[in-house]
């Protein structure tokens, strides 16, 4: 028995909706314990934004149209960046958009409105957070574009379908290339999705925040529909550098068994990927802001050693 | 017969020519009230933008050639004009936003507020604008000088169109200077092609050899000529303080068209070429990515409005010459996907920086026209007041940061797509690309950055001062051209399918080469019915969620309160971020460029402290410091032969004669 390319469009969609909330409270869960606090729970996520969606909304008295619309926007956009990563299996007929570069406008489309509306609201705080966020993203970006850029050059094929399949048939050797790649894309990860060293998720101090301080002013509904967004967008990542660099189990069609062998290695990377930056974020400090450009200029130098490498000794 | 009066050439020659002299009945005061004159200039420049549109779609759509040879007594062979996909192709803008320009100014500048100005200001711009399609109607040397020189005084005229300013005026005269600079650069070119090709007229596309000296001189002086008008890198010094100056519209017509007369240019001649070096590719692959990525750096640190629009106009400009450097470097490593990958995204980015360049210089205006400054820092909360301005200088603002589902988007794809193939390629050509693929990624995280700050500052938060304040929506004269350039934006961005067939054929003519590799079609290299399918799905998913916001949760209850402050108790709208303070980070990570000045005073001691102040500027960099003293070091040792200059008419009167005496001579020995 098969599955529709589409059916897997939406299995992706739905799977990427229900488990987000789960897999951030793994990631929280493993943080308490490698910290020695008590953990709330694999389910806390749920229980918050079931919370969240319970409450009114308060606006700031200045918010417009973009304030009030853009958590609808953020949610939607990043669940259709869900149908162009191969999560379980390769067959996705979105994807073939060239799929890193849309996908890095897709966030871009989210990154622009949420920066737009901490703008809106006509404070310090918003102004702040938007033009560290930028400052970030403006960063991040080409070096998140040049490993990517790598793993193209090692599967020969432009498209993140194509190399998935490839990789995911090629025999397991440790690639200089790939090395290279996979620390600077760990390293824009963290930073594109706010996490130590580069921004604290679990702060609210105005000489650190930098997401946080964009989206100070949302409440009730609007937060919850923000933070479910900004869980989809970690799970993605993770994702997306499974689906590049250890994409082994990936269902090739749609085939209902090879789809089930493909979630269970998705589960099973996704928790070990959660504990590697457990361990990277309970090690390191947060950086100050002002030396930011270094951590990402590092990634971006890193990336393009990769492709240096793949050059001279590929 | 019939047929014969609806040609496309003939509604392009019609266009044209009804464009050039649209504001001519406007001359005699006499004849027409200044108001009425204005009506029909506005109603000629609609007619000639609808028939030239239509001449260069047909033109596109069934690819023909043809050439007209005019009847001319000057002694340098024949002239001629022709049209082909690759015209036409430049006409789509250059009949477009005039059209929407011309519209708008009916009630920009009207009549009735400027009667000063309005006269010539009209005149000038229809000549702009019909000169414009004449230069890329050429197919010789003398009639291209021609029409390019009367191009570019009409422009001059536009820019000084308040020259009882004195910015406007050295704005002006800056222009004026650098625009003969460029033209120098062609009256280079032209000898130097007649050298190689034995005529003056223009030869086959694909008919020169590119490896000889005379290429390389005539790719350079080209590169020079043309690339200043385009406003690439360091050739750009004119361009910020133009288009700052010049009245809104004219900045549209200036940054959407004027600059892609001068990749007009670039693209005709290099298509003289078959078998360009590498280096070619390589150094107009650099001076897209220097364009770009220094471009936007600039725009950044900008606070004038419309100069940082200007600076965008460069980036653009940048990434369009990407695209050309890719094409060029396919080229020469044969390479037909990167040939077409590169030409098309080059061509689609002309089509799409006029688009919404245009969209935003108006929308520009319009907050100038309702808040009264150009400085950005002094405005705020302009969306409340402007909501359809607003909206539509949004879709410009997406557009041009290249995000889907918009225009911006489809061209740098195709872009990318280039870079991709070049990287699968091998040596020095992988390597380019390789490199110049993350700068691209850079412009479009700097241009996010940028329209992050222009729209945030301007449009959104409270206005920061009273005096400043927006009051009423522009009128729909100003909407509807903006109006329908977000249309088209909106348009490319959803069904780029439609214009694959057309970008091909016009890509096909300017490297004639392609046609060889008949395997090679857009369609098959660029996925863009599935970009449609993107830009559909998300498309339809904004507007599902606008309706059920406005349905359901609209009616929702929600409080209202003060925005949180730290619990300071007394906000004021000065307290938000500032454009500056918005790119101050930035700024100071790219200062090893921008040099940024700042004034900063040390905090008052002292129980009563007086009073201080802060501020930041950007200046234009490379004029201010690398050509002004240099060019002063220059005056000083070119200084005796000033004496020549003694401005006396007759003496210059004799300097006429005794040179065309020495010609005279000359020609007998």
């Amino acid at each position: 028995m098969s599955l529709h390319p589409f059916g897997i469009e939406l299995l992706q969609f739905v799977l990427l909706l229900g488990l987000a909330p789960a897999f951030a409270g793994w990631v929280k869960t493993l943080k308490c314990l490698a910290q020695g606090r008590t953990a709330p729970g694999i389910l806390q996520p749920y229980r918050d934004i079931r919370r969240l969606f319970g409450k009114d909304i308060v606006l700031a008295e200045n918010a417009s149209w973009i304030f009030r619309f853009t958590p609808y926007l953020v949610f939607g956009v990043t669940a259709v960046a869900a149908g162009i990563i191969p999560l379980i299996s390769v067959d996705l007929p979105l994807a073939a958009t060239a799929d890193v570069i849309a996908l890095v406008m897709l966030f871009g489309i989210v990154r622009f409105f949420t920066a737009l509306a901490g703008m809106d609201i006509g404070t310090a705080f918003g102004g702040m957070g938007s033009s560290r966020e930028m400052m970030v993203a403006s960063l991040a970006e080409p070096a998140m574009l040049m490993a990517v850029f790598t793993v193209s050059l090692a599967s020969n094929s432009s498209s993140l379908t194509q190399m998935v399949a490839v990789m995911g048939h090629a025999e397991f050797v440790i690639r200089p290339s790939l090395a290279f790649a996979l620390a600077a894309f760990i390293m824009v990860a963290l930073a594109e999705t706010g996490r130590i060293p580069v921004d604290n998720p679990a702060t609210h101090l105005e000489l650190t925040m930098v997401h946080e301080a964009m989206i100070l002013e949302y409440s009730g509904r609007h937060l919850a529909l923000i933070e479910w967004a900004g869980m989809m967008k970690l799970t993605l990542f993770f994702a997306l550098g499974i689906a590049a660099f250890s994409p082994w189990g990936i269902a090739s069609d749609g085939d209902i068994g090879a789809l089930l062998l493909a979630f269970g290695s998705l589960l099973l990377k996704l928790a070990v990927g959660a504990l590697v930056m457990v361990l990277i974020e309970t090690g390191l400090a947060k950086m100050r802001l002002f030396r930011l450009p270094e951590y990402l200029g590092s990634a971006f130098l890193l990336a393009t050693l990769g492709m240096i490498a793949f050059f001279i000794l590929e | 017969m019939a047929q014969e009066l609806v040609s496309p050439s003939t509604l392009i020659f019609t266009a044209t020519l009804l464009a050039a002299f649209s504001g001519a009945p406007l001359l005699v005061p006499r004849l027409l009230s200044a108001s009425r004159g204005q009506l029909l200039a506005t109603m000629l420049m609609l007619a000639a933008s609808i028939l030239g549109l239509t001449g260069a779609v047909l033109v596109l759509v069934t690819a023909c050639t043809e050439t007209f040879q005019l009847a001319w007594t000057l002694p340098f062979g024949r002239a001629e004009i022709g049209i082909d996909p690759l015209t036409a192709w430049f006409l789509l803008p250059i009949f477009l936003i005039p059209g929407c320009a011309a519209l708008y100014a009916r009630s920009y500048w009207h009549a009735d507020n400027y009667p000063a100005s309005v006269r010539k200001m009209t005149f000038f711009f229809g000549l702009m604008a019909g000169f414009m399609s004449a230069v890329t109607l050429a197919r010789d040397g003398i009639t291209f000088l021609f029409a390019w020189e009367i191009m570019a005084l009409a422009a001059y005229f536009l820019v000084a169109t308040e020259d009882e300013k004195p910015e406007v005026n050295s704005a002006g005269t800056l222009y004026l200077i650098t625009t003969h600079v460029g033209t120098l650069g062609l009256f280079g070119l032209f000898p130097l092609l007649t050298l190689a090709a034995g005529s003056w007229l223009f030869p086959e596309a694909g008919s020169l050899d590119a490896s000889s000296p005379v290429a390389a001189a005539m790719f350079l002086t080209a590169l020079f000529g043309f690339g200043m008008k385009a406003g690439i890198m360091p050739l750009h010094i004119w361009l910020p303080s133009a288009h700052a100056n010049a009245p809104s519209h004219v900045s549209a017509a200036m940054s959407g068209v004027i600059l892609k007369v001068g990749v007009y240019g670039i693209v005709r001649s290099l298509s003289f070429f078959h078998s360009v070096p590498l280096w070619w590719g390589a150094l107009v692959l650099l001076l897209g990515v220097v364009s770009g990525v220094v471009g936007v750096a600039f725009a950044i640190g900008q606070h004038d409005l419309k100069r940082l629009l200007a600076y965008h106009s460069i980036e653009n400009i940048g990434i369009i010459f990407m695209g050309l450097g890719v094409a060029l470097i396919g080229q020469a490593t044969g390479s037909a996907a990167m040939v077409l990958l590169g030409t098309a995204g080059a061509l689609l980015h002309v089509l799409n920086h006029a688009t919404f360049k245009a969209l935003l210089f108006l929308g520009a205006g319009s907050v100038i026209h309702a808040t009264g400054t150009r400085e950005m820092d002094l405005m705020g909360g302009v969306a409340r007041k402007l909501p359809y301005t607003a909206l539509l200088f949004g879709v410009g603002a997406v557009a041009i940061c290249g995000l889907p589902p918009l225009n911006g988007f489809v061209s740098e794809l195709l872009i990318y797509l280039g870079f991709f193939r070049g990287i699968q390629g091998s040596g020095i050509a992988a390597a380019a690309t390789a490199l110049a693929a993350p700068a691209l990624a850079v412009v479009g995280g700097l241009a996010v950055a940028c329209f992050v700050k222009v729209y945030g500052i301007v449009f959104l938060g409270a206005p920061r001062t009273e005096e400043h304040a927006a009051h009423h929506e522009a009128g729909w004269q100003m909407l509807l051209p903006m109006t329908i350039l977000a249309v088209v934006c909106a348009a490319v961005g959803l069904a780029p399918a439609l214009l694959s067939g057309m970008l091909q054929r016009a890509s096909l003519t300017a490297f004639p080469s392609l046609g060889a590799d008949a395997g090679t079609s857009l369609a098959t290299l660029a996925p863009l019915p599935i970009v449609s399918a993107t830009a559909f799905i998300l498309l339809g998913l904004l507007a599902a969620l606008a309706l059920w916001y406005r349905r359901r949760l609209a009616a929702a209850p929600q409080g209202e309160t003060v925005t949180w402050g730290c619990g300071y108790q007394r906000p004021t709208p000065r307290m938000q971020y500032s454009s500056s303070s918005f790119a101050e980070l930035l700024t100071g990570l790219y200062s090893f460029v921008l040099k940024p000045l700042t004034h900063r005073p040390g905090i008052a001691s002292g129980i009563f402290p007086a009073g201080t102040r802060f501020h930041s500027h950007v200046p234009e960099a490379v004029l201010e410091l690398v050509y002004i003293p240099s060019l002063e070091r220059l005056y000083k040792r070119f200084l005796p032969i000033r004496r020549m200059q003694s401005g006396i008419l007759q003496q210059y009167v004799l300097y006429i004669l005794i040179t065309l005496v020495l010609l005279f001579v000359s020609d007998y020995l």
